[in-house]
């Protein structure tokens, strides 16, 4: 059977923003085969979406607003489950060591870990911005908050990364 | 600081799905998407979707095309006649669009009258025409004796209002358009039965053809004398109006002019009065007294005697200016 206009238009999505949605679920999750299951997640609500015979404006910002929303679910369950990501969301010990390995790990693996030491709020608009390459206006756009906020908390993870860099010896 | 945003950048760009596992999630997205299916089973977009308002091209392709073809169906439909395709069109659009324009009732009339004047020219182009259904003929000479009772409504009510100006204006431009066609027609259905009748003598020489010629110079004779004759009907009918309409209104303007005059004579007593008084002026008292003197040129000599103080009077006036 040959596909009609809406599965191309489905599959040209997938193959255009597969990669960065992956990505972005890496850098939020830190859990490869999870980022592959909610990017998965993504496409399958995309398509649900789409079946319904609704009209995408720009597929970029909706894939990016229900991966963000996947990746929030995911955290939810997490925090059931951990007390410790419990006391990252109400605020960060700056002298809390989030990675015993943290100084075996190359530089890349380093920044990751480091990452992973924010709270879900500054992850979000780090990654967003500086791995997604979203503006700030398009990020207050998809998580509901305006251009200040996104800005004030890009910067405050910036600041929270450069700290613990600076505690665990990481940084040059 | 930015040490660390290039570190993450770094690591991002080498983060990727690898093939295996791009093309693992696709089969399993494909899977779904073929057991949920889209349940508007859509084809290729058209170029031509209102929908679509970013399809700002096909959209702008559309009213050009439309605004040509209706332009041109528009045009098309003027030289109808009733039984063709387009004659709807001519009826409801053309000259519905044309009759919005006029809005006074005098612009109204002078378009029934030239209503009456197409629905005339398709009789003629119908009776000069062969093979045409008698249907066809009666239904255009129907819509052209509606079409000038039409106007005989419009004329009625301007008597009724008392606009006999209008009323004779609009009786004589029928009588005009009525016997300006009546010539032309009869020019025209001359030539056709000289150009007939030429083709049947050069037919005779064959003798197969002249059967199939004979009945339709038959039919066309007949229907041109009818439609003459109608033409004749409605311009005798519109003569008859219009003199009738003169008549009507010149003895009107005649009562109403002799009501002046004598109107005149009384002003001129009462403003002789007043100008005994010194208020009124040297222009008004010398019009008045030429006037005065017109009319009793007309009048009987005995009516004039109780007036003759008047000379008198008017070097006064003069004095008094």
């Amino acid at each position: 059977m040959k596909p009609n206009a809406t599965e191309q238009e489905f599959i040209k999505a997938y193959d255009q923003f597969a990669d960065a949605i992956f990505r972005h679920c890496v850098f939020r999750v830190s859990d490869r085969e999870k980022a592959k299951d909610i990017a998965q997640g993504t496409f399958v609500r995309v398509w649900d979406y789409m079946s319904q015979g609704k009209e995408i404006d720009n597929m970029r910002a909706f894939l990016y607003r229900i991966a963000n929303n996947l990746v929030i679910d995911e955290y939810r369950k997490k925090k059931d489950d951990s007390l410790d990501r419990m006391r990252d969301e109400e605020g960060f010990d700056i002298g809390f060591e989030p990675r015993h390995d943290i100084e075996n790990k190359d530089e890349y693996a380093r920044a990751q870990s480091l990452l992973e030491c924010l709270p879900d709020k500054y992850r979000e608009a780090l990654v967003m911005r500086h791995i997604d390459g979203l503006s700030v206006k398009d990020i207050a756009r998809l998580t509901h908050e305006s251009e200040n906020v996104i800005s004030v908390r890009i910067h405050r993870a910036i600041e929270r990364m450069q700290i613990l860099s600076k505690n665990h010896g990481t940084h040059h | 600081m930015e040490h660390i945003i290039k570190q993450l950048k770094n690591g991002a760009k080498h983060t990727h799905l690898s093939l295996a596992e791009k093309a693992e999630i696709k089969t399993a997205l494909l899977r779904h998407v073929k057991s949920n299916p889209s349940i508007f089973a859509q084809s290729a977009p058209s170029p031509f979707s209102v929908n679509n308002f970013r399809n700002k091209k096909g959209i702008s392709i559309l009213v050009i095309i439309g605004l040509l073809l209706g332009g041109s169906v528009s045009f098309a439909a003027e030289k109808t006649v009733p039984g063709d395709v387009f004659y709807p069109v001519k009826i409801h659009i053309n000259e519905q669009v044309r009759g919005v324009v006029a809005v006074t009732p005098k612009a109204k009339a002078d378009w029934d009258v030239r209503k009456a004047e197409r629905r005339l020219e398709e009789v003629e182009k119908l009776a000069l025409t062969p093979d045409v259904s008698q249907e066809v003929k009666i239904a255009a000479e129907e819509n052209f004796n509606a079409s000038t009772n039409k106007v005989e409504e419009r004329i009625a009510n301007f008597e009724k209002e008392n606009d006999g100006e209008d009323a004779e204006r609009t009786a004589e431009k029928l009588a005009d358009m009525l016997r300006k066609r009546e010539t032309a027609f009869d020019k025209k259905s001359s030539k056709k039965r000289v150009s007939v009748s030429d083709a049947s003598f050069a037919d005779l020489a064959t003798t197969t053809v002249e059967k199939s010629i004979s009945p339709d110079i038959e039919v066309n004779s007949a229907s041109i004398d009818n439609v003459r004759e109608n033409i004749r009907g409605a311009r005798g009918k519109a003569e008859q109006k219009q003199k009738e309409l003169k008549n009507k209104y010149r003895k009107d303007s005649e009562r109403k002019h002799d009501s002046l005059e004598k109107d005149v004579v009384i002003e001129d007593n009462s403003s002789r009065e007043k100008t005994s008084s010194g208020n009124h002026n040297k222009s008004f008292y010398k019009r008045s007294r030429e006037r005065k003197e017109e009319i009793h040129r007309t009048l009987d000599k005995s009516d004039r005697t109780p007036n003759s103080p008047q000379s008198d009077d008017a070097p006064k006036a003069d004095e008094n200016d």
